[in-house]
């Protein structure tokens, strides 16, 4: 699963979302993407689950990812009482705006890439649409 | 390519807040600039806008207020979620010059290495040419159904209409097709995963993997347990 190597600080505040995505919000590189309709968290682990689910729906596709896990989540033990400072970090998330693009595909038919990005869709936690690439 | 007739009024509206408002009433902002004159801003109503981009229309006679000019959209920024034009930037041409422009390239067929387990990677989804404005094509078809494993389309081989040139090194590669190999994950080795026994010491140097559970009877190895954390035991 993807994660930062080293941090400046081990843990962060949770943050507000606002806004919308104003960079990383068109397709740059393949010939689609799925972007992102809502803001929210994507934690690691679903970002490499949809990663494999696209290797599995359209193995001859070329996939990239376009979000990165910075953000580090932290989480209290089970049956912790509250206090005695923040719990550890636990996993790594994404934080995404409505805009944001996540995936992108090339080198296959748009009928295959709608087909993967409905598998990957379906693990999003979020809403999300499948966009082309502009010509202008 | 013809060459359509855009309406437009001058803009008086600066900043986001007036630009929004002049939004909310169905026209785009948009600029003029080029040719060594003062950039113009202009607003252009909405539907019109839409329906040009729609027909893939690139050079325009700008009416501004009865005055026509020359002009290749050069730019368009849209909204990232509803796709709607939020600004438009034309470029003033002289349309008896030869202008550089990227055309995109529309990738026709599916090549028949893609079924030997080959990958298409498009290096230039788009062409850089140089043509006069009214001879700007809407896109190049490229036929690729004959490309097989480690074949290349460079430049040169896109077939391009009558009075417009390539603008780019002609070798570039346009696509090419790669042999895709499945990562397969090889299962550990037998020897790596087995746990030593008990009293064994591990080989001097051998650094025990990250998460590796430690040996059952060497309990100081173990990490520290988050039990140590608990609210109840950190009385101050």
């Amino acid at each position: 699963m993807m994660m930062p190597k080293r941090t400046k600080f081990r843990k962060q505040q949770r943050g507000m979302i606002r806004g919308v995505a104003t960079s990383c919000n068109q397709v740059e590189f393949g010939d689609f993407g799925l972007q992102s309709l809502e803001p929210g968290w994507i934690a690691a682990k679903t970002i490499e689950a949809g990663r494999v689910a696209c290797s599995r729906a359209a193995p001859e596709a070329k996939l990239w990812i376009r979000v990165f896990p910075h953000k580090p989540v932290s989480k209290k033990p089970a049956e912790t009482r509250m206090g005695v400072g923040k719990g550890d970090v636990d996993h790594w998330t994404v934080v995404v705006k409505p805009g944001t693009v996540l995936f992108e595909m090339g080198g296959v038919p748009e009928h295959v890439a709608k087909k993967a990005f409905a598998r990957i869709a379906h693990k999003m936690p979020v809403k999300v649409r499948m966009i082309s690439k502009r010509s202008v | 390519m013809d060459i359509s007739v855009i309406p437009a009024k001058k803009r008086a509206a600066r900043g986001r807040n007036q630009v929004r408002a002049l939004r909310a009433e169905g026209y785009v902002p948009a600029v003029i600039y080029g040719e060594g004159k003062d950039p113009e801003a202009v607003a252009i109503p909405g539907g019109e806008v839409i329906r040009h981009l729609r027909q893939h229309h690139r050079v325009f006679h700008v009416d501004v207020e009865g005055r026509k000019e020359s002009a290749y959209l050069q730019v368009v920024q849209f909204d990232p979620i509803d796709d709607t034009p939020l600004h438009i930037d034309f470029k003033r041409i002289d349309l008896t010059k030869q202008i550089e422009v990227d055309v995109a390239i529309h990738f026709v067929g599916h090549p028949v290495g893609t079924a030997k387990g080959g990958r298409l990677i498009k290096d230039h989804p788009t062409l850089r040419v140089r043509c006069l404005p009214a001879a700007i094509p809407d896109s190049l078809e490229l036929d690729i159904a004959g490309l097989d494993l480690d074949m290349r389309i460079t430049a040169k081989e896109v077939k391009l209409p009558a009075g417009v040139a390539l603008a780019i090194d002609p070798d570039a590669m346009v696509a090419h097709l790669v042999l895709h190999v499945e990562k397969v994950e090889a299962p550990a080795p037998a020897a790596e995963g087995a746990v030593p026994a008990e009293g064994a010491a591990p080989a001097a140097g051998a650094a025990p993997a990250a998460g590796a559970a430690a040996p059952a009877g060497d309990k100081k190895a173990a990490p520290a347990a988050p039990e140590a954390k608990k609210g109840g035991e950190g009385k101050k």
